[in-house]
């Protein structure tokens, strides 16, 4: 009977098992950036029980035994929660309970001392601590970082409007802090704060802080004025026709630039703090209803989930969202343009500006786009496309010219015209060096002189200007100790890489280059062919969150 | 279940069925089949692509009868499990052998050609590298990088045979029915295995949208290999007489050296060997991967990633088995293009009949 | 991804450990311009291949100027070699030479008149095997010595030989005297049952028939009257391109003048430009210079009505110009034109005629009737047991000239001059 049912088994067909493991570990959607900050762990933990219910729901109709899986951030969050909850304590010697809430105390003494201790004064001499008296009854201090506040806005209205004699007359039993804010404090932009660890943050961004007898709110001040570059015309991505502006250091600076451009109430800018210690501000802009929500939401968990002490600027923000740190693509495009920026915010891109350098980043990003430039939009359509075609024309040049001489030289001379290798086979006569050497040799030299170029202070700059067109100069025009050939094709190559809009564009191409020599050397346009396919895999794998990056021609 | 391939679009997969199937231009099959049909090679390419329209609306046929399953299944269901693996098993090798033939022509027409001291393992390892690599890289980026290779291909083959078009005389195509309009029509019908490439649809059937999908991409990955074919051999046919023909291995690279414009352009075969070296690179890898899938499909693996080294290894095998090029050509890429719609053409209609008589259906339970 | 990413670059740095198998630097080749296969003294072949030296003397490409002003040798040097075969006296070759001879550049193939006259298939078929030989070098058969003719070919004008030897090729287009067949086409024309092969005839001209004294002549000779060798020449190039070498079956069987490979080339389709002298039709003592030129591809028709016997009938069209007039006879004019043409048409028929029935008496169709005449069968084996090349000699082939004359220079009227003879 069994053997029966074992050759019948051979003949009829049945549908492959599913086996489903007892258990899953999910990896919700929402992990960490859909939760509001402030949301409490119980809630959270509701939250994610019921959201894996309902995975749990459809995942497994047919399996219904199936233990309830456990979500990651809930997990990471049974894991080390307490740990964490430690690490925030302040001091010891604090009331536990205020100092694991963090909440101001009432006690104006108290709060005085937390903030000095956790500033570390009297040591650290930037931080100011005013103490005076509110119409001369109420006792208060406010605390600000000295050269980053507005100092005649503190010395002409603050101080002598919360000190006059009789602002505390109308005063009747609501909180002082709200009866401040409402009819005294002559700031534009001030908000309540209960919290030191906030405080503290405002403080040092430049924001005064005023804490009063007996509240447990204190009052953040928007008296920011501290030495800033002014905006400028762009370095980096000139143009001629087109907008003049570019952006500063300044985020503040930044976000007015590209608002007054898109005049949209769609515009959403939000901010998040990234970098543990020093809290660089990264604005992340986007047209709601535009973007994609889901790249919005990718984009700020990212940026949250970046752990390191230090942000400076957009290229540090950048190495630590990209999706692949291999790629030799840039993933993000930067520019120091508002206008651009104005113009991928149209595009449904997401925009992301760090505090500290003037440039702004848009995700996701096509391999098309990367050779884009502002002008292209601003001139005749004729021109603009053709300034494309030229530097695509740039980035072949840049890519293959070097690799693509050595391969003819060394694999295929039958390729070479006649008279062109006669007049390269002469002056390769005299070079003592291997054809790839000599390439190589003018390779290093282009690029030191480059990198040379960009370090060296202005003031001997012109020397190595000078120096560095006599190195390259002699080995082309005067010809005999030197290889016309490869330095023609080295300067069609140096300009064509010059020709991105993205120096970062450029330096990927470099290291594409370096690979493709050394596949010419080994085998001409054989292995060439065969770098160029890898590359292509390399290049067409890759998603860019989410989005295929050579999107655009396609594919 | 199985293994999650991607889903891609018909554009790619009519590059990746057109690519596989037109790579053969390039090598030594059109000058051998010049040896039986004469200059009447182009007017059997096209009834072979004829012959294969009509398969290819048979197989149609058998798979919208099991909407969203792949050839692979289609066998399981309508034999059962034996005689479908002896099935599958017989179709994933047949990709194989594709394959690793038409990787040792490309490496012994390269190395006749243009790199004559290589050893031909470091050819073929670049080739079998690159085909690791791809296939690694999974289904939805060999469509890609088919679909953006196909354009720049075809562009580039047109391109040659645009330029080639000095050396052609149109009365080399005369006497006009070759060696017989019979003798064309019997190995057109025996050769319509040069177009069994299409098949690698049917196992991919499952990362395109629905049948109707498949139908179009074969139809058109047909009609546009079939140009392409019909085009390259009605080029060197006209570019040589058919006696000349014959003698050459490569007729499609001749032809490329063959362009000359002044003393400035001529010899510029180097720069068409980029298309030898993706069309074949791109087909192999195409076809490898076929091979893979099948064989991690019959046996209902979840991955098959872990396949892809034994089988290169495998491929390298079948590539460096025979002892001589005359043994690739006469024997091997012979019988592949003499015999191998035994493999690509009869097995699924038989599937297909049996499926009608034995009231097989799929489609029920979407897997 | 990140290991197969460190993969690709592994992988392309392994391979540089191991040796590039066929890289070679550019200035590790010897470049044959010319190669020449000769009948061998001490062994079967006398081959000659000539390379440039590539000194680059003086100053760079601007040096080269000055070294054509020196001795020729300098720039060229021609190698010649007693050997079996070809590719073994390249080997040979190479005990002497200290780079790797390459012949992917070679401009020339030329071989001796003894050796095709005693049958070159066998050679040919067996030379163009190799991958570096490319189909589209010129074929050229020399009267004499190759090795000799090799030594020769320099460029008297410029200092790049390549140039000077693809532009001598192009001359074709100018006169019209030879009919440039590159390899591959005379390898196919060997092979095929529809033509028979041609090339170009070539000869040292030592300028011995450039007479320095003797009697003045009144005798008319006409441009393409002569062989490659025979022109009155006084200097310039040793090297002679003029006429065709014709083949019957892989052998040389005959040689066209220019006149005749003009008329070749007519009937081919292929010839473009040239100069013919005519006498006027009124005063035979005057000559006309004419342009003619190709107006489109020949008419040819063939029918096989006569038992096997091949009927021909060649249809050439023509136009020209005026190139230079003696007479004053306004053949400008529409009155006095077709007579000037008519004579033209006859003289160029004559000429036409003459050639063929040259080529029917050493049975080859050179023309290339047989391409036609196989579109009449329908498949290879009937074509083939026809056996067009064996008949051709019975075929009668009737031609007509059509010839417009479509411009007249840059003068329309010829006054007669005032003090010629009365």
């Amino acid at each position: 009977m069994s053997i029966f049912t074992a050759m019948r088994k051979l003949f009829i067909y049945s549908e492959p098992k599913i086996h489903n493991l007892g258990f899953e570990l999910l990896e919700g959607d929402d992990e960490g950036a859909l939760q509001p900050p402030d949301q409490t762990r119980a809630n959270q933990a509701k939250q994610d029980a019921q959201n894996s219910g309902l995975n749990n729901n459809e995942m497994s109709k047919g399996n219904k035994n199936a233990i309830k899986p456990l979500g990651v951030s809930e997990w990471n969050k049974s894991r080390k929660g307490d740990g964490e909850n430690q690490k925030l304590n302040p001091s010891q010697t604090q009331n536990k309970n205020q100092a694991q809430n963090d909440t101001i105390s009432n006690d104006l003494s108290y709060s005085l001392n937390v903030l000095k201790e956790k500033f570390g004064l009297p040591k650290n001499e930037d931080i100011v601590f005013r103490k005076f008296k509110i119409g001369k009854k109420l006792d208060c201090f406010m605390i600000y970082v000295e050269g980053m506040i507005d100092k005649s806005s503190i010395n002409l209205s603050m101080l002598p409007t919360l000190m006059s004699k009789d602002i505390l007359e109308d005063m009747g039993k609501q909180s002082p802090v709200d009866f401040l804010i409402e009819t005294v404090i002559p700031v534009h932009n001030l908000k309540k704060e209960s919290l030191y660890g906030e405080c503290i943050k405002q403080v040092l961004s430049g924001a005064s802080v005023l804490f009063v007898e007996g509240c447990t709110e204190c009052i953040v001040m928007e008296t920011r004025g501290y030495e800033k570059r002014s905006v400028e015309s762009p370095k980096t991505e000139m143009v001629v026709m087109g907008a003049q502006e570019a952006f500063t250091e300044n985020l503040r600076t930044n976000l007015t630039l590209v608002r007054r451009i898109l005049k949209t109430q769609k515009l959403v800018t939000e901010l998040i703090p990234a970098g543990d210690i020093n809290n660089t501000m990264c604005a992340i802009l986007y047209l709601d209803g535009v973007a994609s929500p889901r790249v919005v939401q990718e984009v700020i968990k990212r940026i949250k989930s970046i752990k390191t002490d230090l942000i400076i600027g957009s290229g540090m923000v950048e190495q630590f969202i990209e999706d692949r740190p291999l790629m030799l693509f840039p993933q993000v495009l930067s520019t120091e343009r508002p206008d651009r920026t104005a113009s991928f915010i149209m595009d449904g891109q997401v925009v992301i500006i760090t505090e500290g350098a003037p440039f702004s980043m848009a995700v996701p990003v096509t391999f098309f786009r990367l050779l884009h430039t502002s002008e292209d939009s601003f001139t005749r359509w004729p021109f603009g496309t053709f300034l494309r075609l030229l530097r695509l024309f740039g980035l072949f040049c840049a890519t293959l010219l070097p690799g693509l001489y050595v391969a003819m030289v060394m694999f295929h001379p039958e390729m070479l015209p006649t008279e062109l290798l006669a007049s390269i086979v002469k002056s390769k006569e005299l070079v003592p060096f291997p054809t790839l050497l000599e390439v190589l040799i003018m390779e290093i030299a282009f690029e030191l002189i480059r990198e040379g170029g960009i370090r060296i202070p202005s003031i001997i700059g012109q020397t190595l200007g000078i120096v560095g067109a006599l190195i390259l100069g002699q080995a082309d025009s005067v010809g005999r100790p030197g290889k016309p050939h490869a330095c023609d094709n080295r300067f069609g190559h140096g300009i064509g890489k010059f020709r991105y809009p993205k120096l970062q564009h450029g330096s990927c191409y470099k290291n594409r280059e370096i690979l493709f020599y050394n596949c010419r050397r080994l085998f001409g346009l054989f292995w060439n062919s065969f770098c160029h396919i890898y590359f292509r895999v390399h290049y067409l794998q890759y998603e860019v969150f989410w989005y295929s990056f050579p999107d655009a021609c396609g594919t | 279940m199985g293994i999650n391939e991607g889903k891609f679009g018909v554009q790619e997969a009519v590059s990746l069925a057109a690519i596989s199937m037109s790579t053969k231009i390039f090598f030594t099959s059109p000058a051998f089949l010049t040896n039986y049909v004469g200059n009447a090679g182009w007017q059997m390419t096209i009834i072979s692509a004829i012959i294969s329209i009509i398969v290819f609306s048979f197989v149609y046929i058998l798979l919208k009868r099991f909407p969203g399953k792949d050839i692979i299944q289609i066998y399981d269901i309508s034999f059962g499990r034996l005689i479908g693996f002896i099935f599958s098993f017989v179709f994933a090798a047949a990709f194989l052998e594709s394959a690793a033939m038409l990787l040792r022509e490309f490496v012994d027409v390269i190395k006749v050609y243009v790199y004559r001291e290589t050893p031909p393992d470091i050819l073929i390892w670049t080739v079998v590298i690159a085909a690791v690599l791809s296939s690694f890289l999974g289904l939805e980026t060999l469509a890609r990088i088919s679909k953006l290779t196909a354009y720049i291909m075809l562009v580039t083959y047109f391109i040659l045979l645009l330029l080639a078009i000095p050396q052609y005389n149109p009365t080399n195509l005369f006497p006009f029915f070759g060696y017989g309009i019979d003798k064309t029509l019997i190995h057109g019908i025996r050769r319509s295995s040069a177009y069994g490439e299409v098949m690698i649809l049917t196992v991919f059937a499952g990362s395109l949208q629905g049948t109707g999908y498949i139908k179009k991409a074969g139809f058109i990955s047909l009609v546009f290999s079939c140009l392409i074919l019909t085009l390259g051999l009605l080029a060197f046919s006209m570019a040589y007489p058919y006696e000349t023909t014959q003698e050459l291995i490569a007729p499609v690279y001749v032809l490329a050296r063959g362009i000359k414009y002044g003393t400035f352009f001529q010899r510029l075969d180097p720069i068409f060997l980029f298309l030898w070296i993706f069309a074949s690179h791109i087909a192999i890898s195409i076809l490898f991967y076929c091979a893979v899938s099948c064989y991690s499909k019959i046996f209902r693996l979840s991955d098959l990633r872990p396949l892809i080294g034994p089988m290169a290894v495998l491929l390298y095998t079948l590539a460096m088995l025979p002892r001589d090029f005359a043994s690739v050509i006469e024997g091997n890429v012979h019988a592949l293009r003499e015999y191998g719609w035994v493999i690509f053409y009869v097995l699924p209609l038989i599937t297909l009949i049996v499926a009608v008589i034995r009231k097989k259906k799929g489609g029920t339970q979407n897997a | 991804m990140r290991r197969i990413l460190a993969l690709i670059l592994i992988l392309s740095c392994l391979p540089a450990l191991t040796a590039c198998y066929d890289a070679l630097e550019v200035d590790d080749w010897a470049y044959v311009y010319t190669m020449g296969v000769d009948k061998g003294i001490s062994n079967k072949l006398r081959i000659t291949v000539q390379l440039p030296t590539m000194k680059s003397s003086g100053g760079g490409i601007e040096g080269g100027g000055q070294s054509s002003t020196g001795s020729e040798n300098k720039d060229f040097v021609v190698i010649s070699l007693d050997c079996p075969t070809f590719y073994t006296g390249v080997n040979m070759i190479n005990s002497s030479l200290s780079r790797k001879i390459n012949y992917s550049h070679s401009k020339y193939f030329v071989v001796s008149e003894d050796i095709a006259k005693e049958g070159m298939g066998n050679l040919m078929s067996a030379f163009v095997r190799d991958r570096q030989i490319r189909r589209t070098m010129h074929m050229i058969v020399v009267k004499g010595k190759t090795s000799d003719f090799i030594k020769e070919i320099n460029p008297v004008l410029g200092t790049a030989l390549s140039k000077t030897q693809e532009g001598m090729m192009n001359m074709e287009k100018v006169n019209g005297f030879f009919d440039d067949n590159d390899l591959g086409s005379f390898i196919d024309d060997i092979k095929s049952h529809k033509i028979q092969p041609v090339s170009v005839l070539a000869a040292i001209n030592d300028f011995s028939n450039y007479k320095k004294e003797g009697q003045p002549t009144d005798e008319i000779k006409s441009a393409g009257d002569y062989y490659a060798g025979e022109l009155p020449r006084n200097d310039g190039n040793k090297t002679e391109y003029l006429g065709t070498a014709i083949f019957n079956a892989g052998k040389m069987v005959g040689e066209f003048n220019g006149d005749e490979t003009r008329a070749l080339l007519m009937i081919k389709g292929e010839y473009e430009t040239g100069s013919y002298v005519i006498h006027d039709p009124y005063n035979s003592k005057l000559l006309d210079t004419i342009i003619v030129s190709q107006q489109k591809k020949p008419d040819i028709k063939i029918d096989f009505k006569k038992e096997g016997k091949p009927d021909i009938e060649v249809k050439v069209f023509l136009e020209g110009e005026i190139q230079a007039l003696q007479s004053t006879v306004n053949y400008e004019s529409m009155e006095y034109k077709p007579i000037l043409e008519n004579k033209v048409e006859a003289f160029l028929k004559e000429q036409i005629d003459k050639s063929i029935s040259k080529a029917l008496a050493l049975n080859s169709d050179v023309f290339g009737f047989g391409e036609k005449a196989s579109m009449k069968f329908s498949t290879i084996q009937d074509w083939e047991e026809y056996k067009w090349l064996e008949k051709f000699k019975d075929s009668s082939v009737k031609t007509e000239v059509q010839f417009v004359i479509r411009r007249t220079g840059t003068l329309i009227k010829t006054n007669p001059t005032k003090d010629g003879k009365q």
